[in-house]
């Protein structure tokens, strides 16, 4: 590009218009003629641009100039942001907008080995006078956008919500409803798509300040807690696009992790996933058991792992599932509605403790009848309790409206009368695939 | 003359038609179809293949002329310049529209304290020397940029392919075709931008071939989005995709997989930026090479950097918020604007060269 300059010497007037005004005007832009060094090019347009080449860096370096003398604008130091790993909402007392908790990391302590696993609980310096590695605070708001503008008043740094994990939703709060909230978090640019929703049994704020038991901060631990309760399968991790999914879509009920804190040993307060919150409408009507929540992970197909516990001759045995596909088949009998659950289980002999032989087709066959009951059993249940609150978790409202819509519009008003007596038949198919590194038993002579 | 290949002027296409819909996807932007409102994208393409149809006869009639030179020919002297006033006007309304909207997703999303006038003169500065330099560097450009953007949408379809909800789909034709065959009107106006492909015909090399790569390229257009919108609807379901600002970006934003790939949404915004900087880069040209034309004036240059204010300053006054540019978008007004410069004054151009029997000069050899 530089050999472009000698070239322009030729024309000394139009150069001086260049560097006198930047952007010379369009009449100073004549002289088609290709100067004679340049031959190569079939392109006269391209061979313009060279010549003009001094004032368009001329214009380039005064309107980057104005970037770079200023500073940019949206340059973001990491050092400048108040980094947030989780949020929690609850109802403010007097019942008046909500309180909006927000969990800051300390980058530093983050950082050192060991440094606020454990820690004073709450601020008030316990423990071994270390600080957590993250902080809490809790800030009312009629709208949750104001409460988090006024973190500014005692923040020195900028709140960053793109790195939060989970929000953590209050008993309260979701009761009155989750619709609204979800407004703030899907419209503001910073909080991702991928954030975990879970209700808190009790308020949020308090499950926001137990102590991690192994992670440096509760909102790390939730979001690994959620990685590895697949292989329990009795509770369920929504992001919020899925959560917010299901609050809109038309027959089928949303369902989020319940969070809960209890004291261990130590007597430190600790938090642990104890089963689905259940929603109807967008409001929390109930909570699912750990157990009942695998009768529903079994119908939606995320049973992932986990003990199917069962009774063999004098002891017990462990089925440990490691596949699963399931089939929601919704249908008619005499214009009453009516669905089908088809389940295909892969199992694992994962554990057992009975005498005498086990491993042969024949008990392995009936060991297998014996899980395809209990899961049958498992999925009844919850759906008795899933009928008591008319909450359609299972989807079977969506099921039906996938397959017959012109139905689906005249059942749609009543749904959720339809689903609290909704017949449904489960059929499962459990198959015993492999037995781990041992054929039978510890039996002691 | 500067020629571009086939091949060029479809990766321009691709370029204009992901530039402009590849985050906001038009077609699931309604709740109109619900779960079907992919369908509407196979509808609008086959209605949008008329388009091309008619500008393709059209071009051929004339292969070396541009719009302008035959519209005079054919309309006559006055008719034919209003005609070109017409078109740079629109060149000129659908730049300032894309810019507009480029606009409104930096400051909404990624640059919220920039002032927006700082990118906008970035953007049409660039536009304004690729166009300067004409439509064989634009051609190039897109062979550069394009394959990437192709290349990196299929990976963040690739990660949501494997979860996809086919439950989320279902019903496809809930209501029946109506709503479909109505929601397919959001998306015409933007697949008819096809009709380019005719203005850019008299500079095609290979001018034999033009039409069946470009009914190709059409198609392919058609289920690539396809498949961008259901897929974008399977992971969101119906509800939430309708309501979201920016569909294809959050389904970019979405991706994660493992703790490792994450943040896609920049990646997708990088792609973006070149597709609407090629976008506009042939806007821009168009406008000032018709505006040149219109003006009897021998180069198309010195009309460049005027075009390009024209554009900014048309982009910022063109509507006061997203509110009233969505009002513009919505298929009351768009689709009869568009379609009259896409399909109507084509067939005008069309009927009236064949009444009066005019033909353009044949190719040389």
């Amino acid at each position: 590009m530089a050999e472009g300059e000698p070239r322009e010497s030729g024309r000394p007037l139009k150069k001086s218009s260049c560097a006198s005004g930047g952007l010379p005007p369009p009449s100073a832009r004549g002289a088609r003629r290709l100067p004679p060094g340049n031959t190569s090019r079939t392109s006269e347009s391209r061979g313009l641009f060279l010549r003009r080449f001094p004032g368009m860096l001329l214009l380039l370096i005064g309107l980057l100039s104005g970037v770079y003398l200023t500073g940019c604008w949206d340059r973001v130091e990491v050092e400048s942001l108040a980094i947030v790993l989780a949020v929690g909402v609850d109802l403010e007392p007097q019942g008046d907008g909500f309180l909006f908790t927000v969990q800051v990391a300390r980058p530093s302590l983050l950082g050192k080995a060991g440094g606020g696993a454990m820690g004073g609980g709450g601020g008030n310096g316990g423990g071994l006078g270390q600080t957590r590695a993250s902080w809490n605070a809790t800030l009312p708001g009629r709208t949750l956008f104001e409460a988090e503008r006024r973190f500014r008043r005692q923040m020195s740094r900028r709140l960053f919500l793109g790195t939060t994990k989970v929000v953590v939703i209050g008993e309260e709060a979701a009761r009155q409803g989750v619709g609204e909230l979800f407004d703030y978090f899907l419209r503001d640019r910073e909080p991702r798509f991928t954030l975990l929703v879970a209700v808190a049994r009790g308020t949020a704020r308090g499950i926001l300040s137990t102590e991690p038991a192994l992670e440096k901060t509760v909102g790390q631990e939730i979001d690994l807690l959620s990685r590895y309760i697949s292989d329990d399968s009795t509770s369920l991790f929504p992001d919020m696009a899925d959560f917010v999914g299901r609050l809109w879509t038309p027959g089928e009920e949303a369902v989020a992790p319940a969070l809960t804190a209890y004291e261990d040993e130590t007597g430190s307060r600790r938090l642990r996933v104890e089963g689905l919150a259940v929603f109807r409408k967008g409001r929390l009507v109930g909570w699912f058991t750990p157990q009942e929540s695998r009768g529903l992970l079994w119908v939606l197909g995320k049973v992932e792992g986990g003990a199917i516990d069962l009774a063999c001759s004098q002891g017990r045995v462990a089925l440990e599932v490691t596949g699963q596909s399931v089939r929601v088949q919704p249908g008619f009998i005499a214009d009453r509605p009516v669905v089908e659950v088809h389940l295909r289980d892969d199992t694992n002999l994962a554990e057992e403790q009975c005498p005498g032989p086990v491993f042969t087709p024949e008990t392995l066959k009936a060991i297998e009848m014996q899980a395809e009951d209990k899961i049958r059993d498992e999925i009844m249940t919850t759906l008795t309790k899933a009928q008591e609150m008319r909450a359609d978790v299972f989807g079977f409202g969506r099921a039906f409206r996938g397959r017959y819509p012109g139905k689906w519009r005249e059942m749609e008003g009543q749904w959720e009368e339809i689903f609290s007596r909704l017949e449904v038949k489960v059929t499962a198919d459990v198959t015993i695939r492999r037995s781990g590194l041992l054929t039978e038993t510890v039996e002691p002579r | 003359m500067v020629k571009i290949s086939n091949w060029q002027a479809v990766l321009i296409y691709f370029a204009v038609q992901g530039a402009s819909q590849a985050l906001t996807l038009p077609p699931v932007a309604s709740s109109l179809a619900q779960e079907g409102s992919w369908l509407s994208v196979p509808v609008a393409t086959c209605a949008s293949l008329p388009i091309l149809g008619v500008v393709l006869i059209l071009a051929r009639r004339f292969p070396e002329e541009d719009l302008l030179q035959y519209g005079e020919r054919v309309l006559g002297h006055f008719l034919g310049k209003v005609l070109g006033l017409a078109y740079v006007f629109y060149f000129l309304e659908i730049a300032a529209l894309e810019v507009r909207r480029f606009n409104i997703f930096l400051t909404t999303d990624l640059l919220p304290q920039t002032p927006p006038v700082v990118i906008l003169v970035l953007l049409v500065s660039l536009s304004a020397s690729a166009a300067r330099n004409g439509v064989e560097v634009i051609g190039r450009l897109a062979e550069l940029f394009v394959p990437f953007g192709f290349l990196f949408m299929f990976m963040i379809f690739a990660v949501h392919l494997s979860h996809f909800r086919a439950e989320n789909l279902r019903p496809w034709l809930g209501a029946g075709w109506g709503p479909v065959l109505a929601n397919s009107l959001t998306t015409l106006p933007w697949l008819g931008q096809v009709f380019l492909l005719g203005i850019i015909y008299p500079v095609i090399r290979d001018q034999e071939r033009s039409g069946r790569h470009f009914l190709l390229a059409s198609i392919s257009w058609g289920a690539f989005l396809s498949l961008f919108c259901m897929i974008t609807i399977s992971t969101f379901g119906a509800p939430l995709t309708a309501r979201l600002t920016f569909p294809g970006y959050s389904l970019a934003e979405r991706v994660r997989v493992g703790g490792f790939l994450e943040g896609m949404d920049v990646l997708l915004f990088v792609i973006w930026v070149t597709g609407v900087f090629l976008e506009i880069s042939l806007f821009h040209l168009l406008a000032a090479q018709t505006l040149a034309r219109l003006l009897h004036l021998r180069d198309y240059q010195r009309l460049v950097l005027p075009v390009g204010v024209l554009m900014v300053v048309l982009a910022q006054i063109m509507a006061e918020n997203v509110a009233q540019l969505q009002a513009f978008l919505r298929p009351a007004v768009f689709v009869p604007f568009t379609l009259t410069f896409q399909l109507l004054f084509p067939l005008g151009l069309l009927l009236a060269a064949w009444l009066r029997g005019l033909k353009g000069a044949d190719r040389r050899g």
